[in-house]
């Protein structure tokens, strides 16, 4: 008999059929495959997800490429995750720069933490990290279009409660 | 605390706002939210399950089921007792906690309305708006009907009326001269499009799937939640945080109110003056308080811009309201501890903030004067240091003690009888400047001038683990350091540098004399200076057993002789623990080299040293007399070993200054011949170590690339610029720091 396939239903219909393996990058998934049978997988099943399929297509994707990769444990003891951020592979930084819109890339980082797909989602942090890293308060303004809703008198205090430091 | 008394209480504090007791009602609020935040985790989830919804909210922040709407009634009761500002503020926190609750939408928009800010309110309608519908549509979640046919009623209500007072306007507008006018039109479009911040992203979502090339802002902080947010700033810096502070006021509020970001950490700009640390005080203070231990964890002055503002700094840190610190290190060219009882004294000897102080590093000058009243006054103390970094021959720093202050005259009294000692004390360490050695000075040592003897010696600190003295003098004191080491049996770091009149030699006799019960791990004994030499004949191997377990062993100047040497490491090595063995520069330590190529008895070699120290990891060999021809030999001795045998990780050869890259070329054994072999893949065993370090000496980096291409070493350090240690001028601890 055949492998039996998951399929990804999200929310607004459009359906993923996925191996096993793919589909348990995500511990969400996972542990919903484990409640459905105590034997494993013995026949297909079907995964409603509350993730819209635009999104849902790009996190598969993603699973797909890392379906065979090993991913250090996440260290429960350790105390701040990212003091090591992950290393980002080209590939990652590719799929990062194909979501046209930063929307997307929230969705996705969304989606990984309701997926529990815990490389992805510090993948995605890292990224939007790095685009703000070195850039001046204005540019990250005009990167994420963030009005700035301060008074003069309010930006003026704001500027003088970090002279203490360099 | 139990569900009935938190409702009955709720139910009283409703029915005083119905009654118009507000002053009442509000009184309750205040506790019932207190109460609300303070519970555990645990508890928050237990009654989110009771009241039938999900243990974590799949938005926002997981509370207390009742937190909301207690949040709610009181920025209520604030609307009618005026305090809008107070209102504003719980309003907010709603939508902190709960980005979807159109009822703290609602709230914020009333209360804005009220302040005469109708356009930040149209803002926080149109956030909510947008905020619930995404959320709607995502996460199919449901929000009351009626507060969201509300809310978005409340928002066009608005939008119609700032549009026609915008119209109204351009109207007038139109009555003057064109130029002006144009001007005047293009502000106000400027001032529509800041009306409408999240038009475009709105936009977005309704247009679908038409391509941009372009990428389209959206602020991250309205679609993440909190915790996302913090996986995201969790690795900046925190000058960039401070920089992501300026963006906009949401940005401002979310991440101060995450004080993981901050570590709780706040190292100080160098020569600060008292205006620049008052106004960062406000801002730690806003983080720190968010914080579950609400201490500063570790405040660091590193220097202030002269002495007056020093004074107010040290004013500050003693006595700014709710501002309780744990670790305090101050270093200053003006400090003393003298000045720091002077500014208690002020006080009247409340220590205020410093009351649960654990760790206290001071950078002073000249010498400490009434140590004993630190005991009396930090009795918490779990690492304190006092670093002389300033040589005042003159001790004027006296000048400034309170001696006419009754209690401190009172203290002093105590502190000279009194037996009690630090009993939480772990780490202590006391550096001298080297120009206050009897020796060194022109003035005499003594009360009014300064101190070169080691303080502290007279107490016991019965969970000390780590002690270090540095460029003391130790004339007449040894017997005192027997006894504080008998009386410190949890000790297991010893840093013994620079002393005058304190040998190696006489530090292991002491060992043998007093025999205290300690077990040291690390042992740093750095000698002042070359002295007669010794090759320890008058020990046995088991004499000190409590060397026995030693895994760090650092030697920087000593008189050992080569005999002394391997001597001291198989006593060192009992227990086969020595993993990292320093030996700097020692008269009468030889390798062989190409002017000193005397036979057997008089050169040490690589081999000598592993055999006593089989499980070597780390090796040090600085400022010594090695060269070219020393390396090779060190290739001929590995190799003999068969590499296997070595457990080489680190090599350091820094200051070493005859060695050249085609010694170490020689060491690795990296012949053309060799190369060539690795190029074509063939796999033989040959010497790979991790780390290699050679600081100050010029070594052509080609060389040093082809060593780490070829995979000889993996990091290689080569700072030509470092400084030796000594030449510093004090000791290799003020450096380090």
């Amino acid at each position: 008999m055949a492998r039996p396939k998951v399929t990804l239903v999200s929310s607004d219909g459009e359906t993923f059929i996925v191996e096993q393996r793919v589909a348990e990058r995500s511990i969400t998934i996972k542990s919903a495959i484990e409640f459905a049978g105590v034997d494993g997988l013995t026949a297909d099943i079907e995964i409603p997800l509350l993730i819209e399929g635009k999104v849902l297509k790009k996190v598969v994707e993603w699973c797909e490429h890392y379906k065979t990769t090993k991913f250090p444990e996440p260290d429960e003891n350790q105390v701040d995750v990212l003091s090591r951020p992950p290393v980002l592979t080209k590939w990652d930084n590719k799929f990062f720069r194909l979501c046209f819109e930063q929307d997307m890339m929230f969705e996705i980082i969304m989606a990984a933490n309701y997926l529990n797909i815990n490389q992805l989602l510090h993948v995605g942090c890292t990224t939007v990290a790095n685009m703000m890293k070195g850039n001046s308060t204005e540019q990250i303004r005009e990167l994420f279009n963030v009005p700035n809703d301060f008074t003069p008198e309010e930006e003026a205090a704001i500027k003088r409660e970090d002279r203490w430091t360099k | 605390m139990s569900l009935e008394l938190l409702n009955e209480k709720l139910e009283l504090a409703i029915l005083y706002f119905k009654t118009a007791e507000y002053n009442k009602a509000l009184k309750l609020y205040d506790v019932l939210v207190k109460l609300l935040t303070n519970l555990s985790i645990s508890t928050i989830k237990k009654a989110r399950k009771e009241k039938g919804i999900v243990e974590v909210p799949v938005i926002g922040v997981c509370v207390h089921p009742s937190l909301v709407s207690v949040l709610d009634q009181r920025a209520a009761t604030h609307e009618k007792l005026n305090s809008l500002s107070k209102a504003l503020l719980d309003a907010q926190q709603i939508t902190r906690i709960d980005p979807i609750s159109c009822k703290g939408y609602l709230r914020i928009g009333k209360i804005l309305r009220r302040m005469g800010r109708d356009i930040d309110a149209y803002k926080s309608y149109q956030e909510g708006i947008y905020i619930i519908d995404r959320s709607i549509k995502q996460h199919n979640i449901i929000v009351p009907e009626k507060l969201l046919l509300q809310l978005k009623s409340q928002y066009k209500d608005l939008n119609q009326k700032l549009r026609t007072a915008s119209q109204r306007d351009r109207s007038s507008s139109d009555e003057n001269n064109s130029s002006q006018n144009r001007a005047s039109q293009k502000s106000l479009d400027r001032k529509l499009n800041q009306l409408l911040p999240l038009k475009r992203s709105s936009e977005d979502s309704v247009s679908g799937r038409t391509k941009r090339i372009q990428k389209s802002g959206v602020d991250p902080f309205l679609y993440l939640s909190q915790d996302l947010i913090e996986l995201i700033f969790s690795q900046f810096p925190l000058n960039s945080l401070l920089k992501c502070h300026k963006v906009c006021k949401l940005w401002y509020n979310v991440l101060t109110n995450i004080p993981a970001l901050y570590n709780n950490k706040f190292i100080l700009k160098p020569k600060i003056t008292n205006s620049e640390f008052s106004s960062g005080i406000k801002l730690i203070k806003k983080i720190v308080h968010k914080s579950y231990s609400k201490q500063v964890k570790v405040l660091r002055v590193r220097s202030t811009v002269n002495s007056a503002h020093l004074s107010k700094v040290i004013d500050l840190i003693i006595q700014e309201p709710n501002f309780s610190i744990q670790n305090l290190e101050i270093f200053d060219n003006n400090l003393s501890f003298q000045l720091i009882l002077s500014r208690l004294s002020k006080f009247s000897w409340k220590l205020n903030n410093l009351n649960n102080l654990q760790e206290l590093r001071l950078g002073i000058v000249g010498s400490i004067r009434n140590e004993n009243l630190l005991i009396q006054l930090f009795p918490k103390l779990k690492h304190l240091s006092m670093i002389v970094t300033v040589p005042e021959l003159s001790g004027s720093s006296n000048d400034l003690l309170p001696v006419t202050d009754k209690r401190y005259q009172k203290l002093i009294e105590i502190s000279l009888v009194s037996t009690s000692s630090l009993v939480f004390l772990e780490t202590l360490a006391l550096v001298n400047h080297p120009q206050l050695l009897r020796s060194n000075s022109r003035v005499a040592a003594g009360n009014n001038t300064f101190n070169p003897y080691p303080i502290f010696l007279d107490k016991t600190f019965p969970n000390l683990k780590e002690l270090s003295i540095a460029s003391y003098e130790f004339y007449n004191t040894l017997p005192m350091l027997g006894e504080f080491l008998t009386n410190s049996p949890n000790l297991t770091k010893l840093i013994m540098e620079n002393n005058v009149n304190f040998k190696l030699l006489d530090f292991l006799q002491l060992l043998k004399n007093y025999n205290p019960k300690l077990k040291l791990n690390k042992l740093i004994f750095r000698e002042e200076k070359l002295n007669s030499a010794t090759s320890l004949n008058e020990f046995d191997i088991t004499d000190l057993p409590q060397l026995s377990s030693l895994e760090h062993l650092d030697l920087y100047g000593s008189s050992l002789s080569n005999k002394g040497l391997l001597k001291l490491l198989r006593m060192c090595n009992m227990n086969g623990q020595l993993n990292t063995i320093v030996i700097g520069p020692a008269g009468y330590i030889h390798f062989k080299t190409d002017t000193f190529p005397v036979g057997s008895g008089l050169i040490l070699s690589l081999k000598q040293l592993i055999r006593v120290a089989p499980n070597l990891e780390r090796l040090y060999l600085n400022e010594l007399d090695l060269d070219n021809s020393t390396l090779k030999d060190f290739s001929r001795d590995l190799r003999d070993m068969n590499f296997k045998k070595s457990n080489l990780k680190l090599l350091d050869l820094s200051f070493c200054v005859k060695v050249e890259g085609i010694g170490l070329i020689d060491l690795f054994d990296a012949s053309s011949t060799n190369l060539k072999r690795i190029a074509k893949g063939d796999n033989f065993d040959r010497l790979s170590i991790d780390e290699l370090v050679i600081d100050g000496v010029e070594i052509n980096s080609q060389t040093l690339k082809m060593l780490k291409d070829f995979k000889y070493v993996k990091e290689i350090r080569n700072d030509i610029n470092k400084r030796k240690w000594k030449v510093f001028g004090v000791n290799s601890l003020i450096v380090s720091n």
